[in-house]
């Protein structure tokens, strides 16, 4: 039993964490992207704002269980199979970005306008208040949405087990409900209380150390 | 230094325009401190973020320094801005940096090394008084200390000139004065060209050199302190003016002031002093002169703009004839008198 725990532990933390690095920086690029496109932004594009407005919204729109299914070709293109735990992070990526996207936006956004006002005053480039003013600044709120990412990539992750993907929540299913072992339930739910626990109180602990508002 | 020749603004809300600034003529010399007063909503943010184009002017010239800002391309406007600092009513600090980083912000800008950043910044926290606190948070820091901290940030690249937004709007009287009289140290110190705009005719009388009203987009009048606190003929500019002295008939003579004169009863005047009024001991010398006396009630006279001016009320105690005597003395050198009532004494 603790056999397959451990590897369904394994298995969950390799999806999860590879797919939120991936959906972090992609979901990161994305939100900015989605902010400075705005009027009286750094980088106002009406016609591109719209464009990404519409894939986020897509892309939020999606049930994950219907994604996961539905990308099966862009998966094996991307890693060969279209099984198993490797190829489980393609779609998990993929259904986080657009949702990691909105909330980075929404962190921006928090930022108060004279911000702005002054980057432009001191003459930054659209590229340093990026990197200078609108990152950092925006830098707890940032975490706040990776750490949500996190836990919904945990949530996430026991659907990838239907194309199997392995892991906890994968466990829980093939134990729990279709074997009716409570035990190995109770513990597979556990263990995913626990880890869901440790990120969010993670994330609390970074978002702390870096707040200086 | 400044130069703004038929600017206009005209912003568009949808169908919607309103237009902020019409047909503005503005020009500021080299070393001074220019104010812009006007009421809230006559467009004077509008007016100073046009300057370092962080709004576009619909029409018109600004030249800042000899350049054409409006002809100048993005690139070009980002390295002219370097030259012109400016400050907030909300300061606009980075709250992820400390003190240190945030006037090292623009330094890093020009790619200096890290010794010369150090020694600059280090320079700066030195003027504006903040050696202390190189590395609090603007968090940790009151207002008077983060506009500071934004005036050393202004300063780090050396500007010609410093656009001030209301920098002293959030701040209490006594914060407000020392944050002015850093502005005034700087302008005589770097001769930096400085450009206000506030709601308060104080912050224009305390430091200013010369001073222009907006009203609804427009600029109404202009000119030297001195000449504008003596000369100015607007009413806009009267109030603004009145508004730097408070004078109030005290509590116990409102009891006994009418509106008609009985012979028995003395005038309480309003003295004004202008900037064209003559520089003598005028009370002193009517009170001789008429043989009456004078019983100041309140007084406001300060010095601005190298002119004195200010109001007093008095009450002229003596003769009917001396009174009124005195009070085309008062006249003739061009105090301003104004008679507000009759005192009865008991
Ligand atoms: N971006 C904008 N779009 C439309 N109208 C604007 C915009 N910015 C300012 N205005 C309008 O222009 C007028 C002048 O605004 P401005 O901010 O320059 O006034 P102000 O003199 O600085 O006032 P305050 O003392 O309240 O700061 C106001 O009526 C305002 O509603
Ligand atoms: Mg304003």
């Amino acid at each position: 039993m603790i056999n397959i725990l451990t590897q369904a532990l394994g298995e969950t933390l390799l999806m999860v964490f590879v797919s939120a690095i991936v959906a972090s920086i992609l979901g990161l690029i994305l939100g900015i992207a989605l902010e400075v496109t705005k009027p009286h932004q750094i980088l106002s594009h009406p016609q591109a704002h719209h464009l990404l407005e519409m894939i986020v919204n897509i892309g939020r729109s999606i049930p994950f269980i219907i994604l996961l299914v539905a990308i099966i070709p862009l998966t094996r293109l991307i890693v060969g199979t279209s099984i198993g735990t490797v190829a489980a992070i393609v779609p998990l990526s993929i259904g986080a970005i657009p949702f990691t996207a909105r909330l980075v936006e929404g962190a921006l956004m928090e930022l108060p306008e004279g911000l702005l006002d002054a980057a432009n005053a001191m003459g930054l480039s659209s590229l340093q208040i990026i990197t200078k003013v609108f990152i950092p600044e925006a830098l707890p709120g940032i975490i706040n949405s990776i750490t949500m990412t996190l836990v919904t990539l945990v949530n996430y992750s026991a659907m990838a087990g239907t194309i199997g993907g392995g892991g906890l929540g994968d466990v829980a299913i093939r134990y729990g409900y279709q074997r009716f072992d409570i035990k190995m339930m109770f513990l597979t739910v556990l263990i995913l209380v626990l880890f869901v626990q440790l990120i969010q109180y993670s994330g609390n602990y970074f978002v702390k150390k870096c707040n200086h508002r | 230094m400044i130069e703004l020749i038929g600017v206009n603004k005209i912003y568009k809300r949808g169908k919607k325009t309103f237009h902020a600034l019409r047909d503005i003529n503005l020009h500021v010399e080299a070393k001074k401190i220019f104010g812009v007063i006007g009421a809230s909503g006559a467009g004077k943010s509008t007016l100073i973020r046009t300057i370092n184009l962080l709004e576009q002017p619909s029409s018109g010239e600004v030249i800042v320094n000899g350049y054409h800002m409006t002809r100048l391309d993005k690139e070009e406007l980002r390295l002219i801005r370097r030259k012109i600092g400016m400050i907030f009513q909300h300061f606009n600090l980075l709250t992820s940096r400390t003190v240190f980083q945030n006037i090292a912000l623009p330094l890093e800008l020009e790619n200096l090394p890290k010794e010369k950043i150090d020694a600059r910044v280090n320079e700066l926290l030195h003027l504006v008084g903040l050696e202390d606190r190189a590395n609090a948070y603007p968090s940790q820091l009151s207002g008077g200390q983060k506009q500071r901290v934004a005036i050393a940030r202004a300063l780090a690249s050396s500007p010609k000139v410093l656009l001030c937004d209301e920098a002293t709007s959030s701040l209490d009287p006594q914060t407000t004065r020392s944050i002015l009289l850093l502005l005034k140290e700087i302008n005589a110190r770097l001769g930096l060209t400085i450009l206000l705009i506030t709601h308060e005719m104080d912050v224009v009388k305390s430091i200013c050199d010369e001073v222009a009203i907006l009203n609804e987009g427009h600029l109404v009048e202009q000119g030297t302190v001195s000449w504008f606190f003596g000369n100015a003929r607007t009413d806009l500019a009267r109030n603004f003016i009145d508004s730097t002295f408070q004078l109030n008939i005290p509590e116990e003579y409102l009891a006994r002031v009418s509106a008609e004169s009985t012979g028995q009863n003395f005038p309480l005047v309003k003295l004004g002093f202008t900037g064209t009024t003559v520089d003598k001991p005028l009370i002193s010398e009517a009170s001789r002169i008429f043989e009456i006396d004078i019983n100041i009630l309140s007084a406001d006279i300060e010095y601005a703009g190298g002119a004195k001016f200010g109001c007093l009320l008095a009450e002229l105690i003596g003769e009917c004839r001396q009174c009124e005597a005195a009070r085309r003395f008062f006249i003739e050198h061009h105090v301003q008198v104004e008679i507000l009532g009759y005192i009865t004494n008991d």
